[in-house]
């Protein structure tokens, strides 16, 4: 394969600037609490391009493939039979990168310096006007530069822009990271634009013209039922689609989403009258319509959702499209009846205190980057809880404790890169009051103390439990084997980073968890190959095996593994 | 032997120069700064590649933000390479670490010592299992109230210089003698390794004046260059702004360490302190040398 040098930096014509990024806004996937591998290294000039390989300075991905979607915690997403599959493409991660100076946009340059080619598309935010496509490549088939291990070698990625006739310092990018192998890492973003409109002069200098496509979103696909309409609006003598019954008119409605529904009500009363049928709505999912929710659509929502029992408002709002005020009101009217909630990522980050005391019903709560301040306490009002994830956020520990005694029947809950300070005798607490866990995510909390295991030992259906960087000190000799023996169903164990890990614990999983699909031992320099092909021998629906900087296994073992178990995906990196 | 030097210390001047300039035009015009160089040697001239932000075992680091300049160095505890374990590493990782955080400014310019307890806690969220000890001194200078904030654990140090006289001289940690405080992550299983946290760092505070002279070195300096030396070499760069002529100083001062600490027959502070623990050491001490050397512009 040629190595030629790589680009450093995109050509900037006369009277254009180059800029890096000023600040992120909100990042949907984050490695830790911490500095270190943190979204905040996007910010400024890359440190590290052209040098290939995971730099704590740089902005590292750590999902990949079909994982996250196996995990026994994953919840699948609702709402989503009335989404076109062309509005719905697979998108993972997102992340908004500001810029200092609005800018007509010429160039996008993103420094990929792990396994490139995760960004699938780039919006960008023009003020009043909204968000307008810049580059769009969900569709594109993902191109897998061979090598052992995935030895993509560092680039700056460049796509051709569309033309955009505004300026902007706002810039979107979305992520699929399901066909990595591994995980994947960004160095810096760079911004090229002019303060004054770029075309014609970039036209005489004999460049590439962007492709002409218009700045609008595109339009919906023609659902059979918008055909029938459309065909119903010519002619007065034949049928008229409001002449049938409002069964069937509402049914075929049904299959529309809800910006087109908007549309359709403008057309007739009768139109009007189905669209503001609240059954309609209750299963609402806003994730993939993100650049067009803003409070004068919640607003709208709210004003037809009677009974709404699932909403999904992930991603939005970044850019202050809708405020703390919009979402009050709505959850006043309609927290009631909600059960299954998530707010993953939203602009509003303190809805935290109002959702907790408006929407006693719900059993599935993910506020993922929520802040609760702790300034006044006041009890929250669910009970019947089976989800809960907050990861990476803000929550004080006296809500935080309440709401894990008071929902015994709590299933799945997460907590990953929660800071230290409100988890308080964590485990504790979950041993006592949560015995019905089936996963548990405790990444990166450094909570847990030397006997900080034991107490979990009660939660004997877990199937999941990731406690990767969880302790502070290295946990007491024996506990991890003892948590193993009462969790037999264990499928998916993280333990990267956990402080304490000897070959014993590791001969107790491979005798007490036969179910191990996913095992995560990274940088435990204390393990050795005979621990490890214990487990190869003792749990045989392994699938993969993280071994990442652990300097105890020589190669030779890991050859080996990789020769006589095929099915078992080894990572080593050292 | 000259031709060595001569090349390592335009390479270090030519680099310093660099990164002047780039911080001269990100920075905004502002009244009362640190001008700031670096110059050293690590042990082994002839092995090591010049790195910036790294000497030999030592690291340092120089940064800058709207609201306070930061110097730091760090001295990577050897021992540890019997283990096999790279010194330098901790020490180099620990000053990226202060670096980045005062780059992003996720630090408290009156509190140094939680920039240290901070970069410390980011070494261990690092996916390689990062192992080893240093110790670490940090000297911020807050614009606000013109005054200098500063955190020591171990035995490197600082000395500030005001019309020939030092007035202010950060106090050497040391458990027993040749074995300062130092922040460690052993390896697992080692629990009778000497670690310190960092919140057992010495901080002291003070007020400066226009053209003070501030010296942050590792005691690859402070043991070898007895310290009239060294009060007379700072002297002369008393109030002075020209970079170059900063730069001249912090070399020579370099030199004069270097030059030491080959020199068996000498007495040095390092010997001087042995015979007082009652080892018959004599001549200098051949150790990695950092030298941080800055002046106050208000």
């Amino acid at each position: 394969m040629s190595r030629e040098r790589p680009l450093l930096t995109p050509v900037c014509y006369a009277g254009e600037r180059k800029q890096f990024v000023e600040s992120v806004l909100m990042a949907s996937h984050e490695y830790g609490p911490n500095l270190s591998y943190g979204s905040i290294n996007l910010i400024g000039r890359p440190s590290n391009f052209p040098n290939y390989g995971d730099h704590t300075d740089s902005y590292l991905l750590s999902s990949y493939g079909n994982w996250p979607r196996l995990a026994p915690s994953y919840r699948l997403e609702f709402g989503l039979a009335r989404v076109a599959p062309c509005d719905n493409p697979p998108v993972d991660e997102f992340f908004v990168a500001t810029f200092e100076q609005a800018v007509y946009p010429a160039e996008v340059g993103v420094y990929e310096t792990l396994h490139p080619g995760s960004i699938r598309r780039i919006t960008c935010y023009v003020v009043k006007v909204g968000w307008v496509c810049l580059w769009d490549g969900r569709s594109d088939k993902w191109e897998y530069v061979a090598g052992d291990g995935g030895a993509s070698p560092a680039r700056l990625f460049l796509p051709t822009l569309r033309t955009v006739p505004h300026r902007t310092r706002v810039l979107r990018f979305e992520l699929n990271l399901r066909d990595h192998r591994y995980i994947s890492g960004l160095d810096g973003i760079i911004l090229v634009g002019g303060v004054h409109d770029f075309h014609e002069a970039r036209a005489k200098v004999g460049a590439v013209a962007s492709a002409a496509a218009s700045p609008t979103p595109p339009p919906v696909e023609a659902t059979a039922a918008l055909e029938l309409i459309g065909r119903a609006a010519g002619g007065t003598n034949q049928p008229n689609l409001t002449d049938m019954p409002y069964e069937v008119l509402y049914h075929i409605l049904s299959h529309l989403d809800w910006f087109a529904l908007a549309n359709v009500e403008k057309v007739c009363v009768r139109c009007a009258e189905v669209v503001a049928d609240a059954r309609l709505y209750r299963e609402v999912n806003l994730r993939p319509y993100w650049d067009r929710v803003d409070s004068h659509f919640l607003l709208w929502l709210g004003n037809r959702c009677a009974g709404i029992k699932k909403l999904d408002l992930s991603g939005c709002g970044i850019v202050n499209e809708f405020n703390i005020i919009d979402l009050q009101i709505f959850f006043k009217r309609h927290g009631h009846t909600l059960t299954h909630l998530r707010l993953n990522c939203i602009g509003v980050r303190h809805a935290m205190s109002f959702v907790l005391l408006l929407c006693p019903e719900l059993t599935e709560l993910c506020m993922q980057n929520a802040m609760l301040d702790s300034q006044r306490y006041q009890p929250p009002v669910c009970k019947r809880l089976t989800v809960l994830d907050l990861s990476r956020a803000q929550c004080a520990p006296e809500t935080l404790l309440a709401l894990l005694q008071q929902n015994p029947h709590l299933q799945h809950l997460s907590l990953a890169s929660c800071d230290q300070s409100s988890l308080p005798d964590i485990t504790h607490t979950i041993g006592e009051h949560n015995r019905a866990l089936l996963s548990l995510k405790l990444w990166k909390t450094h909570a847990l103390g030397a006997h900080g295991l034991v107490p979990l030992q009660h939660c004997t259906k877990l199937r999941e439990l990731d406690l990767g960087y969880s302790n502070h000190e290295d946990c007491a000799e024996g506990t991890l084997a003892r948590l193993a023996a009462a969790c037999p169903d264990l499928r998916w164990l993280v333990l990267g980073g956990f402080r304490g890990i000897t070959n014993n614990e590791l001969l107790a999983i491979a005798r007490h968890c036969p179910r191990l699909q996913y095992l995560d031992l990274m940088s435990s320099v204390m393990l050795s190959g005979e621990a490890i092909n214990a487990i190869f021998i003792g749990c045989p629906a392994l699938r993969l095996l993280e071994l990442s900087y652990c300097n105890g296994i020589e190669q030779e073992w890991i050859d080996m593994w990789r020769r006589e178990f095929p099915h078992v995906d080894v990572k080593y990196q050292h | 032997m000259r031709s060595w030097t001569t090349r390592w210390l335009s390479r270090a001047l030519h680099q310093n120069w660099q990164a002047a300039s780039a911080t001269a035009e990100n920075k905004p015009r502002t009244y009362s700064r640190f001008i700031s160089v670096v110059s050293g040697f690590p042990k082994n001239l002839a092995q090591s590649k010049y790195k910036p932000g790294k000497m030999g075992d030592d690291a340092w680091f120089i940064a800058n933000t709207k609201t306070a300049d930061v110097l730091g160095v760090a001295d990577g505890v050897g021992g540890w390479r019997s283990y096999g374990i790279d010194p330098g590493e901790f020490a180099m990782v620990l000053m990226r670490n202060c670096e980045r955080l005062v780059k992003f400014s996720r630090f408290d310019p009156i509190k140094p010592v939680n920039l240290i307890a901070s970069g410390f806690r980011e070494l261990q969220d690092n996916r390689k299992c990062i192992l080893g000890s240093s110790t670490a001194c940090i000297v911020v200078f807050n614009r606000e109230d013109s005054s200098i904030y500063t955190a020591n654990i171990g035995d490197s140090g600082f000395i500030i210089v005001r019309k020939g006289e030092i007035v202010h001289r950060s106090e050497e940690q040391q458990h027993y003698f040749n074995t300062p405080f130092q922040l460690s992550l052993p390896p697992p299983g080692h629990t009778d390794v000497l670690s310190d946290r960092p919140e057992s760092a010495n901080t002291t505070t003070f007020p400066v004046c226009n053209g003070d002279v501030i010296l942050v070195a590792t005691d690859g300096v402070f043991d070898n260059v007895p310290i009239k030396l060294l009060v007379d070499t700072l002297q002369r760069v008393e109030g002075e702004n020209d970079q170059v002529k900063l730069q001249m100083c912090a070399n020579s001062i370099a030199l004069m360490a270097r030059s030491l600490s080959f020199d068996s027959k000498f007495l040095s502070p390092f010997s001087v302190n042995a015979r007082r623990n009652n080892i018959n050491a004599m001549g200098g001490k051949p150790d990695d040398i950092t030298v941080v050397l800055a002046t106050v512009a208000l």
